[in-house]
């Protein structure tokens, strides 16, 4: 089970004077149960990639297949295959339209042909995994929520479709730190409690370093780096500069203490760890 | 002592939820910014930072207390006006705030409306294009350029009517790390030619780059001062849900720890300098 890009090229407005080929001859397999993190500067492809992979886009040349089905078919098949894979736009917010949660939340799996009971029973099951009580909120109108309530009820639509792969793009943006911690410890949750495929875009290191086990860097159109996101960080600071993206800000600081002769380890998640790290490198020193 | 270029009074916003209940979006908030500060304000979802900060050029009038920017009392409705010519905002998304097809024309349309000669226009326009070093993209259609380059232009558009103050609403939200340096740059470049930056933000990396700090939580001014003498704060900034920018963070958790290091450590190189002298 895996979505794959085979010698994929996507190309914007052929034949016309803005003709731009965003995605030029990308391959990649996204295994099942993965947390990929993809990152990468405004125009180097990002956005288009996570478009094909559920049809919203249709490759210039090359294929995509999830599970194994090409999506650009018009089979019933392929159209199922497209529906295992959820998305979450970019401020999800501004795509709230109906009176209700209840209604808004529905509106996917019942475009996806489910009966009424079926439906009421995703509503409930998505709201609960975003934390939104359905008894107090079922009825309200989405409207009168806080932007972080807002974002909620959108990914909780996108939920109760029952993706077997998650794609969201920036979730987190304009969230405060609490906000961003709740979206993400409950997009873990539901990463390792269904084994479900996550793929993140973010411009935020810091999340990426601490959730996904695989980082895809894309610049100019093509994947510049594909690993592990501490090796990555530690090892190839060059190419991501280059790729005009930032190392999360504790293995900034680490690796700037590093520079200056600290013997720190600078493969580090978070800040405790950082703070044991530094400790731990003071051990022979005599500040300790 | 010149006039500030905001000053509250006791101001507070208030507002009836749904169940009738009255809100306070922001508290009894009393303020002076003087004019060429570079103020960040910070806080968490919902604090009442963007309610403050729409007092600003009049999007919100206080429902109690006084606001008055440049000696003008927002709640006279003479004055919506020449207030708003002072006090420019730039939005979050980039995307919302962008009116015209071509980028030279989107930065007139702020001193057509306020009726410059069109010669005047062309002169303001060229020279805040360059100011936002944009002027190779005159021509260019918004909707090509990075989300920088389209707050640099809205930023633009402001410095085009001539005003005195920016103020800015999670600008960098929406922008990758280059965009965000980007217009972290610009405003730095106005600070320096004197005008009033007001950024609101959840970038504890960019608070740290501006001369004043405030906190607002639960509607309420809870800290105002340099940089340094916030966000050594902290577990207070923590547990108001806040972050604090890392190396502060990892100064005090060292601190904690028993390692020497001195008080007020805000950047890397300050801790750099303590650790490895």
């Amino acid at each position: 089970m895996s979505i794959k890009l085979e010698h994929v090229t996507y190309t914007y407005g052929t034949g016309s004077p803005f003709e731009k080929t965003a995605l030029q001859d990308v391959s990649l397999e996204i295994k099942e149960g993965e947390f990929i993190g993809i990152i990468g500067h405004t125009g180097s492809g990002k956005s288009t990639l996570v478009q094909l992979l559920n049809g919203l886009l249709q490759p210039t040349s090359g294929t995509v297949t999830v599970n194994g089905q090409d999506i650009s078919q018009k089979s019933k098949a392929a159209m199922e295959m497209r529906h295992a894979v959820g998305m979450v736009f970019q401020y999800p917010e501004y795509q709230l339209f109906e009176e209700t949660i209840a209604k808004d939340i529905a509106f996917g799996p019942r475009n996806f042909g489910l009966n009424a009971e079926d439906v009421a029973k995703r509503v409930r099951e998505a709201m609960e995994f975003v934390g939104l009580d359905y008894d107090t909120y079922a009825d309200r109108s989405p409207f009168r929520l806080s932007g972080g309530q807002m974002r909620r009820v959108a990914i909780a639509g996108v939920i109760a479709i029952h993706p077997q792969y998650l794609i969201l793009d920036e979730p987190s943006a304009g969230l405060d730190p609490v906000g961003r911690r709740e979206i993400f410890a409950e997009i873990q949750r539901w990463h390792k409690e269904k084994n479900i495929t996550v793929i993140l875009v973010s411009h935020n290191m810091d999340d990426i370093s601490r959730m996904a086990n695989r980082l895809i860097v894309l610049s100019e159109g093509q994947i510049l780096i594909d690993g592990e996101p501490l090796d990555v960080f530690a090892t190839q600071q060059d190419k991501l500069h280059s790729a005009g993206v930032a190392v999360p800000p504790v293995t900034e600081v680490l690796q700037y203490l590093k520079g200056r002769g600290l013997a720190v380890e600078d493969r580090v998640h978070t800040v405790d760890e950082a703070v044991a790290s530094i400790y731990h490198s003071l051990g022979g020193n005599k500040h300790a | 002592m010149s006039t500030p270029m905001i000053k509250l009074e006791h101001m507070s916003h208030a507002y009836t939820d749904e169940n009738g209940k009255t809100v306070y979006a922001v508290k009894d908030i009393s303020l002076e910014i003087q004019p060429g500060e570079f103020v960040a304000i910070i806080g968490t979802n919902g604090s009442g930072k963007s309610t403050l900060a729409k007092h600003f050029n009049v999007l919100l009038v206080p429902t109690e207390g006084t606001c008055e920017v440049c000696g003008l009392r927002t709640d006279d409705p003479q004055h919506v006006w020449d207030i708003r010519q002072q006090v420019g905002m730039v939005f979050q998304n980039p995307d919302n705030q962008i009116v015209a097809a071509v980028v030279e024309e989107d930065v007139a349309f702020g001193p057509e409306n306020l009726g410059v000669p069109p010669e005047e226009i062309r002169q303001r326009v060229a020279d805040a294009l360059e100011r936002v070093q944009m002027t190779i993209y005159a021509k260019h259609g918004p909707h090509l350029l990075s989300g920088g380059q389209k707050q640099r232009i809205a930023i633009a558009g402001i410095l085009a009517m001539q005003s005195r103050c920016i103020v800015l609403d999670e600008p960098t939200a929406m922008l990758d790390p280059k965009g965000r340096q980007e217009v972290m740059e610009t405003l730095h470049q106005l600070h320096r030619e004197g005008i009033t930056v007001i950024l609101i933000t959840h970038f504890m990396e960019e608070a740290v780059q501006a001369d004043r700090v405030m906190v607002v939580h639960h509607g309420e001014l809870k800290m105002d001062g340099t940089p340094r003498s916030v966000f050594t704060h902290v577990d207070e900034l923590k547990q108001m849900g806040l972050d604090v920018p890392v190396p502060a963070e990892l100064a005090v958790r060292l601190r904690e720890k028993g390692v020497p290091l001195p008080e007020g450590i805000i950047t890397k190189e300050e801790l750099g300098d303590a650790l490895c002298q």
